[in-house]
C-alpha cells in the first residue's frame, strides 16, 4: 500500500475515533443535564436563620379544602423556634409551599419560591413570592382566595407580631394573584372561611 | 397606572340595516368615541362585489360602473376616482375592514346608485325606496296621554303584556326620538325602540300603578295614543312639583349595561378540561346574556371583550365608566375545592379592614371618591343585585338551595361607579359541570337565569 494513503487511512481512523468519543462524551453530559435529581426542596431565596438545635414548636398551618366548599382546614407542623418573627415566617411559608400531607389541596404552586420575607415594627409582614405563585396558580376567584387567606392565617394566626400581610410577587405590587383578588394592600387574619378541626387541635393563637 | 384608556375597542351594540324587505344586525364597533362598521359584513348584506388586500391595504368595492377604494389608514376614498373625506379614517381592526358610519352617506350611496338614510338614534340605516318612519312622543292631556305621532302613515301590531305595550312594527324601518316633557307622565318609567334582527318594536314600560292603558290608533293622523288609567288616588304629579324628580329619575334611568367577559388572550383562566378554558365559556354566556338582556330590557348593552383578547382590568373598568354604565355584570367560571359541588355564586366587592358602605368612610358626603374606592357609593346597590341574581341562580342552577352571595375584595369591582357583580359560574372540578359547560342549552340558560334577575332588579334600582 502506497504510503501517503496509509498516512491518509490512519488520519480518518484518528479523526472518526475523535468524532465518536465527543459524542458520547456529549450525549453523557446532556444525560447529567436532564436527568431528574432529588424532588426540589421550596426555593427559599435567603433560607432561615434558624439554629438546627432550637427547639421544635407546633404551628397550625391553613391549606385549601377538597372536601368542603369554601373553607380552609388546619394541619399541624413543626418548625424551629427563633426569636426573629420573620425567621419562623419563612419556615411556614416553606411548609405551605410544600404542600399538604393530608390530601389537601395545595396553597400555593409548588414551584412558588420565597424572594423575601421580612417583618415591621407596625407587624407587617411583606411577603414575597417568585411570579410562580401567580403563572402556576389553577384560577378561579374561590381558590385564589383560600391561596391568599392560607398564607395570611397561617403567619397571623401561629406568629403574634405579625397582624397584617401584604403579599407581593418578583419584588414588587401585584394587581391580583390569578385574576381577581385585590393584592394592593395588607391582608389581615379572616377565620371565617376555615375549619378550626381536623387534625389539629384548637389552642387559640401563640 | 392607565386609569382612562381611550382606544379600547369594543362593540357599542349594533347596527341594523334595512335593505329589499330584510334586515341584518352588524356589530358596531367604538374607538375613541368614534363609531365604526365592519364594511365586508355590509358589502356582502348589500350583495355588492368587493376584493381586498390586507397586506397591500385596500378594499375596492364595485357596483356596475362605480368604483370605490378604501385605502387602510387614510380618511380619504376614492370614489370613481374622486376623493371623499370622512370623519375618520378607514382601518383595519381584529382582522377586518371597518369605516366610520358616515361612509355610508358620503361615499356608497354614490356607487349604489340608492339612497341610504341613517336613523337619528345612528343605530340603523335603510338602503334603497325605504325611508324610516319617524316616531316622536308627547304628553298630553296633563301628563295623562302619551301621543306617539309618526311622520308617515304607519300600522303596527300592539301588544299589552302586564307593565309592558308593545308597538311591533314588522319589517318597517323605524326610528324614534322622544320629546321634552316626557318627565311629566310620571307613570310611564320607560320608551325604548327594540330593534335586531328579530324584533323590531317600540316599547313602553309603565309603572306598578297603572291599570291596562287604553290604547287608540288615529290613523287619519299618523298617530298612537296611550292613556293611562291610573289606580284611585294616585294622581300624576304636577310639572313644578315634578322637576327635582324629574332629575333624579334621569340620573337612574337606564341607558347602558356592561358585560364583561373575564380573562381572555394569554389569560386563560381556570382550566375546565383539555382545550377548554374559562376565558372561552365566560365569552360564550356573556354573548348570550347581552342577547338575553337587549331582548328583554331593550336597554343598550355592550361587552367590554367580543372575542378571544387580552384585557386589563383597568381597560374593562375605564370603559365601563366612561360609557356611565348602568350596570355591570362580570361573567367568570367557578374552581371550587370541593369536587362535588357545582354551584353557582354572586360576588359583590368588600374592602378589608371592615370598612364596607360608603357611610363608614364618609364619601357620602365628599364630593370627590378615589377612583379604586368608586364602588362604594354604589356597593348596597351591588349587594340588592346579587341578592336578586343569587336568588335566580339558587332556583335555576343551584338545584333550589338557599345559598347566600358573597362578598370579596375583588380588583376589578371595587373602581366600578356603578352597581357591579361578579359572577362565578358552577365548579371546574366537577365532571358533571364540565360536560355541560358547553353546551348551548346550559349557556343559554344561565343568561336566561341572569338576564331574569336583573330584570327583577331594575324596577328597584331605576326608580328608587
Amino acid at each position: 500500500m502506497p504510503r501517503h494513503i496509509l498516512f491518509g487511512l490512519i488520519f480518518l481512523a484518528l479523526i472518526s475515533f475523535v468524532g465518536v468519543s465527543y459524542y458520547y462524551d456529549l450525549q453523557k453530559r446532556i444525560h447529567e443535564l436532564v436527568r431528574p435529581g432529588p424532588e426540589p426542596a421550596p426555593y427559599l431565596a435567603i433560607p432561615p436563620a434558624v439554629s438546627p438545635s432550637a427547639p421544635l414548636r407546633k404551628v397550625r398551618l391553613f391549606f385549601p379544602s377538597s372536601r368542603t366548599d369554601n373553607l380552609l382546614e388546619v394541619e399541624e407542623r413543626d418548625i424551629r423556634s427563633s426569636e426573629l418573627p420573620s425567621e419562623e415566617a419563612k419556615q411556614i411559608i416553606a411548609e405551605l409551599i410544600s404542600g399538604s400531607r393530608e390530601r389537601r389541596l395545595s396553597a400555593l404552586p409548588a414551584e412558588t419560591g420565597l424572594r423575601e420575607l421580612f417583618v415591621t415594627a407596625e407587624g407587617l409582614a411583606v411577603v414575597d413570592l417568585t411570579q410562580d405563585a401567580s403563572l402556576r396558580h389553577p384560577g378561579g376567584l374561590e381558590m385564589e382566595l383560600a391561596s391568599i387567606y392560607s398564607v395570611v392565617n397561617s403567619l397571623t394566626h401561629n406568629i403574634g407580631k405579625i397582624g397584617r400581610v401584604q403579599i407581593l410577587i418578583e419584588g414588587a405590587e401585584a394587581e391580583t394573584l390569578a385574576g381577581h383578588i385585590d393584592l394592593s394592600r395588607p391582608f389581615s387574619e379572616d377565620l371565617s372561611m376555615t375549619v378550626l378541626g381536623g387534625s389539629a387541635k384548637s389552642s387559640g393563637a401563640p | 397606572m392607565a386609569i382612562w384608556p381611550a382606544t379600547v375597542p369594543a362593540e357599542s351594540g349594533q347596527f341594523l340595516v334595512y335593505y329589499k324587505q330584510d334586515r341584518k344586525a352588524i356589530p358596531k364597533i367604538s374607538v375613541s368615541l368614534q363609531d365604526y362598521l365592519p364594511v365586508v359584513d355590509l358589502l356582502q348584506f348589500l350583495e355588492l362585489p368587493y376584493s381586498e388586500s390586507a397586506s397591500v391595504g385596500f378594499v375596492q368595492i364595485t357596483s356596475g360602473k362605480n368604483r370605490i377604494k378604501l385605502v387602510r389608514d387614510d380618511s380619504q376614498v376614492l370614489v370613481n376616482d374622486r376623493k371623499i373625506a370622512l370623519s375618520a379614517p378607514v382601518t383595519m381592526l381584529k382582522n377586518q375592514w371597518v369605516v366610520p358610519l358616515d361612509f355610508l352617506t358620503k361615499a356608497l350611496d354614490r356607487a349604489l346608485d340608492e339612497k341610504i338614510v341613517i336613523a337619528a338614534s345612528g343605530s340603523a340605516a335603510a338602503v334603497g325606496d325605504s325611508d324610516f318612519t319617524r316616531f316622536n312622543v308627547k304628553v298630553a292631556d296633563k301628563g295623562k296621554v302619551l301621543r306617539l305621532q309618526a311622520s308617515q302613515p304607519v300600522s303596527a301590531e300592539v301588544r299589552q303584556t302586564g307593565s309592558r305595550v308593545v308597538f311591533a312594527f314588522g319589517n318597517t324601518p323605524i326610528d324614534f326620538t322622544s320629546s321634552d316633557g316626557l318627565q311629566a307622565a310620571e307613570w310611564v318609567r320607560s320608551i325604548a325602540l327594540e330593534q335586531s334582527e328579530s324584533v323590531n318594536q317600540l316599547v313602553i314600560e309603565l309603572a306598578n300603578n297603572v291599570r291596562p292603558a287604553r290604547i287608540s290608533h288615529l290613523s287619519s293622523q299618523n298617530a298612537y295614543t296611550v292613556e293611562a288609567m291610573l289606580q284611585e288616588g294616585i294622581e300624576p304629579k304636577s310639572d313644578a312639583s315634578t322637576e327635582l324628580g324629574r332629575q333624579a329619575t334621569e340620573a337612574w334611568r337606564w341607558r347602558h349595561i356592561t358585560v364583561d367577559a373575564g380573562h381572555g388572550g394569554p389569560d386563560r383562566g381556570v382550566a375546565i378540561k383539555e382545550h377548554t378554558f374559562e376565558k372561552d365559556i365566560a365569552l360564550a354566556i356573556a354573548r348570550k346574556l347581552r342577547w338575553a338582556l337587549e331582548t328583554r330590557l331593550g336597554v343598550t348593552v355592550v361587552l367590554s371583550r367580543a372575542e378571544d383578547q387580552a384585557l386589563s382590568l383597568d381597560d374593562r373598568i375605564a370603559a365601563a365608566n366612561l360609557a356611565r354604565s348602568n350596570l355591570f355584570i362580570s361573567i367568570h367560571t367557578g374552581n371550587l375545592g370541593n369536587s362535588t359541588v357545582a354551584d353557582s355564586f354572586a360576588h359583590t366587592g368588600k374592602w378589608l379592614g371592615g370598612e364596607n358602605s360608603a357611610a363608614d368612610t364618609g364619601i357620602a358626603r365628599g364630593l370627590f371618591v378615589p377612583w379604586w374606592q368608586a364602588q362604594r357609593k354604589s356597593l348596597v346597590w351591588s349587594e340588592r343585585l346579587a341578592e336578586c341574581v343569587q336568588a335566580e341562580m339558587n332556583r335555576a342552577l343551584n338545584g333550589g338551595q338557599t345559598l347566600a352571595f358573597r362578598r370579596s375584595p375583588i380588583k376589578l369591582l371595587s373602581a366600578l361607579a356603578m352597581p357591579a357583580v361578579l359572577l362565578e359560574i358552577g365548579n371546574a372540578r366537577v365532571p358533571d359541570f364540565q360536560a355541560k359547560v358547553e353546551s348551548e342549552g346550559f349557556q343559554n340558560l344561565v343568561a336566561a337565569t341572569v338576564a331574569a334577575a336583573v330584570e327583577k332588579f331594575r324596577p328597584l334600582h331605576e326608580r328608587p
